[in-house]
């Protein structure tokens, strides 16, 4: 099922975007199946890397976990040109556009660690707040200071400023 | 054997239904109080109580959106790819500013959970609080933390970094596209890009890259730190 859907991939993407505005119901009917069909094959794509970066860290001698090397070895695929953008790209932009989704069961997994905490629910609160204020104001601080930095060293240097400054 | 299939479709639906209503809610009201996530998360941790559902079924039945954060963290290399000429020209800065950010995380949760007198393996559940997911249940096993507490921290982080980014950003007055996204991304990961992307591509894109960067950084900064104490 998968190898029969492979090749309109690859010629979906030099079709026009934009069909005649008299496309009947049926074809964009078909059309829709087809970006669907698409959709899937990139969908297996990525999760084939996925798999791949599970496999790989399994036989590393460090331990880093599955999805971090299969983000890795994308990356390389896509650097290399192994894997062009048109493989992936839908299936990618949709999996990163419901990011929040994925979360669900890890949140609600929340319920099962109460216990857990016992009596420091309220800790745990303050913590997770001050922290995250913490961390935002040490990020973002730290890149205007380098980047003003780099600016400045750039203009004296006679070396082209690469960083950009917000007035 | 269909009951089974029926039990896995239900709860996968279900979760997937409030989420997009929560969504819908979300752009209808665009209060940043109702957060999809939290709100989706509020209502089925609810559900379940009344109906005494126990949360293992539940987790049973949706392991297939479980299962899909992987391939979606995999995912991120591909915004870290369509960004590779805002990466390379502003490499230096993003870098030092998820390097800062990792560094502040790690050890101000841990010195924070000292302070406050929790015990050591709730202090280290707290290390990998501003990754991803993924990043930290391995970073929390790694260094001997309880991978529930982490996880639980760093959907409360990611949650509460996406509700008040843009209120920080203004108290903070960070007027600059990438130290706004690079600093979501740090502290908020994933659910914090979420917020980000709504307040403009530049910052999206830059966000989405530090969760990647400072995911990394911090299972470097772990393994590092592993060899030498």
């Amino acid at each position: 099922m998968e190898q029969s859907t492979e090749p309109v991939c690859g010629g979906e993407e030099r079709m026009p975007a934009p069909a005649e505005p008299s496309t009947s119901k049926r074809k964009r009917a078909v059309h829709a199946g087809k970006r669907a069909g698409i959709l899937l094959v990139q969908l297996a794509v990525v999760v084939a890397v996925y798999a791949a970066g599970c496999a790989l860290a399994a036989v590393l001698p460090i331990s880093l976990p599955g999805n971090i090397v299969g983000m890795v070895l994308l990356l390389v695929l896509l650097g290399t040109g192994l894997l062009k953008g048109k493989h992936v790209g839908r299936a990618c932009t949709c999996l990163l556009d419901n990011m929040s989704l994925f979360f669900i069961p890890a949140g609600v997994a929340i319920m099962g660690c109460f216990s857990l905490l016992e009596g420091n629910v309220l800790k745990f609160a303050l913590v997770c707040a001050v922290t995250t204020v913490l961390v935002f104001l040490a990020t973002s601080y730290t890149v205007v200071a380098v980047s003003r930095l780099m600016a400045r060293r750039g203009a004296a240097g006679g070396q082209p400023a690469t960083a950009d400054e917000e007035g | 054997m269909l009951s089974i299939v029926l039990t896995l479709a239900f709860g996968t639906l279900v979760s997937f239904a409030a989420f997009k209503l929560s969504v819908l809610l979300y752009e209808k009201v665009k209060s940043p109080l109702l957060n999809p996530l939290l709100v989706t998360v509020a209502c089925i941790i609810a559900a379940l109580s009344a109906l005494r559902i126990p949360l293992e079924s539940y987790e049973q039945s949706v392991q297939v959106i479980s299962f899909l954060l992987g391939p979606a963290t995999v995912a991120l290399a591909y915004s870290v790819y369509q960004q590779r000429q805002m990466l390379k020209t502003h490499f230096v800065p993003i870098f030092a500013g998820c390097l800062m950010g990792s560094i502040v995380s790690m050890t101000s949760a841990y010195a924070l959970c000292k302070l406050l007198g929790l015990d050591d393996a709730l202090a280290l559940s707290f290390i990998p609080k501003s990754v991803t997911t993924p990043i930290a249940i391995a970073v929390s096993q790694q260094v001997g933390g309880i991978t529930s507490i982490t996880v639980a921290a760093v959907i409360v982080t990611g949650i509460l970094g996406a509700i008040t980014a843009p209120m920080m950003a203004r108290l903070f007055r960070v007027r600059d596209g990438v130290a706004k996204g690079v600093a979501i991304g740090t502290c908020a990961h994933a659910v914090g890009t979420t917020k980000a992307l709504e307040m403009g591509e530049l910052e999206g894109a830059m966000s989405g890259v530090s969760i990647a960067v400072s995911g990394l950084l911090t299972t470097a900064i772990v393994i590092v730190a592993s060899c030498f104490l």
